[in-house]
């Protein structure tokens, strides 16, 4: 159960290893450990992943991630279980997530 | 068979995406554009929106104004090329998703069936098993909740806007180089000189009612009248419109002019103004427009027009609003001190009236700006 909502799903842009281009998505979840990620694309188990994506006034990018879980809905998109994996983005993070459950 | 609207100009594409969607099983209804896209939304009420990306009006304004009367649609933006940049942007103005190019049914596939299983409360006779099937079921219903939810909001926060009883004196609007504005059957009509287009806006909430392009000129200034519009464009030309569907041209003269700074009509004459020369210029309304006077103008001449009974002049060095009566331009009758002029983040670009209120166009911070003040002065 979440603490608190953003008024949607937040979109995301997801940098991929290897020169991949880049892919896009929703986070239906996230918390200072990690995140739960809505998208088409498909990423491999295991893979390493950039994120970017804006938490209320917040900008943040090269949100360093990894694939912890997928699967896959009836239409075609995929559900993410991604840790993020930078302590110090980490913090960055719990400190906004802080100061947006306290408005 | 679900009915999706599908907005793109091309004929190639149309083919593309009728191929495609049929394969889908969906019935497509084409638009070519915004206009004929709103025009007919209410007739066909689609299931989702698909929009080509990279046509005019940008994605942006269809996007806004789809949802606008839909709040609840999702609206698919098809991207030309995969710009993940670009479809993030989208997504926060509210579209649903963004499909890739090539436009295969295995692209677009997930994005339809997703954007038609958002349409409906999920209903089951019986409870969810109790088992990891049951979390994946929770989350995609907790998934549609939110959307719905979200959507509900925009669409409140929407609703509430447009039963405000007062329109805001100043709206940002949706392009950002203002060139000119004009007044027509409740309507406010901007020319934008980037997008080449002349987009009519609502004169109770702003919203876009239609949008003229011109992919043949850049229009500069806009004046009008019962009948016609007067466009001035970036070569050197006054262009007289008359003011049935397609703005049909009527006459088209050269102001020779350096700097054309306005253009209006005052009900029996034709006036334009040289910012850059300081001069105002009252013109026979026929054919070649000829020059029947000139009136120095002493001043930072920023934006220029008129109505039946003054010219008015938006001076950016003494930041005011200027009105001249029309029997004698040489001397000002009243003067306004205006914020906006004094502040140089913001550049006025044009004026209007429409008989109570004067109206300023411009640019601040990459943003277009629409700015109403009370004329009575």
């Amino acid at each position: 159960m979440p603490d608190f909502n953003s008024k949607d799903y937040i979109p995301a842009g997801i940098r991929l290893p290897h020169g991949a281009p880049p892919a896009w998505g929703r986070l239906s979840r996230v918390d200072p450990s990690g995140c739960e990620l809505v998208t088409r694309f498909e990423l491999k188990e295991g893979s390493g992943a950039a994120l970017e994506f804006d938490l209320g006034d917040e900008s943040f990018s090269d949100i360093m991630s990894r694939v912890r879980s997928r699967r896959r809905d009836a239409e075609g998109y995929f559900t993410y279980g991604i840790s993020f994996t930078d302590e110090m983005q980490r913090r960055n993070l719990a400190l906004v997530l802080s100061r947006l459950a306290a408005r | 068979m679900p009915t999706v609207q599908i907005i793109s100009s091309s004929e190639k594409d149309k083919n593309i995406l009728q191929g495609a969607f049929a394969d889908l099983g969906a019935e497509t209804i084409f638009s070519l554009d915004l206009n004929d896209a709103l025009a007919i939304f209410e007739r066909v009420r689609p299931r989702a929106v698909f929009i080509a990306d990279g046509e005019d009006p940008p994605s942006e304004i269809k996007i806004r104004e789809i949802l606008r009367i839909a709040p609840f649609m999702p609206v698919v933006v098809m991207l030309k090329r995969r710009d993940a940049a670009r479809a993030v942007a989208l997504m926060k103005l509210g579209a649903f998703d963004c499909a890739q190019a090539p436009w295969t049914p295995e692209e677009l596939r997930p994005l339809l069936k997703k954007a038609l299983k958002l349409s409906g409360t999920a209903l089951a006779v019986a409870p969810p098993p109790p088992d990891a099937a049951r979390k994946a079921v929770l989350a995609a219903g907790a998934l549609a909740a939110g959307l719905f939810i979200f959507a509900l909001g925009y669409g409140l926060s929407q609703y509430r806007k447009a039963e405000a009883a007062r329109p805001p004196d100043e709206v940002e609007l949706p392009y950002s180089h203002p060139a000119g504005v004009a007044f027509a059957d409740g309507e406010v009509l901007v020319a934008d000189w980037y997008t080449q287009s002349l987009y009519r806006h609502s004169g109770t909430d702003y919203k876009i009612n239609g949008v003229t392009s011109f992919p043949d000129l850049t229009p500069v200034g806009l004046g009008h009248s019962a009948d016609n519009l007067w466009l001035a464009t970036a070569d050197g030309v006054i262009e007289r419109r008359s003011r049935d569907r397609r703005l049909t041209r009527t006459a088209s003269a050269k102001h020779g002019m350096s700097s054309l700074t306005g253009v209006c009509f005052d009900g029996l004459y034709v006036w334009t103004a040289d910012g850059k020369k300081g001069v105002f210029q009252k013109r026979m309304n026929n054919d070649d427009m000829r020059v029947l006077g000139e009136y120095p103008y002493r001043g930072e001449l920023a934006a220029f027009t008129c109505d039946r009974d003054f010219l008015w002049a938006a001076d950016s060095k003494s930041g005011e609003i200027i009105k001249f009566p029309l029997d004698n331009p040489e001397r000002s009758a009243a003067a306004m001190p205006v914020a906006e002029l004094s502040d140089r983040t913001f550049r006025a670009t044009a004026l209007g009236t429409d008989g109570s209120h004067v109206w300023l166009t411009g640019e601040r911070g990459g943003k277009g700006l629409l700015i109403k003040k009370n004329a009575r002065f």
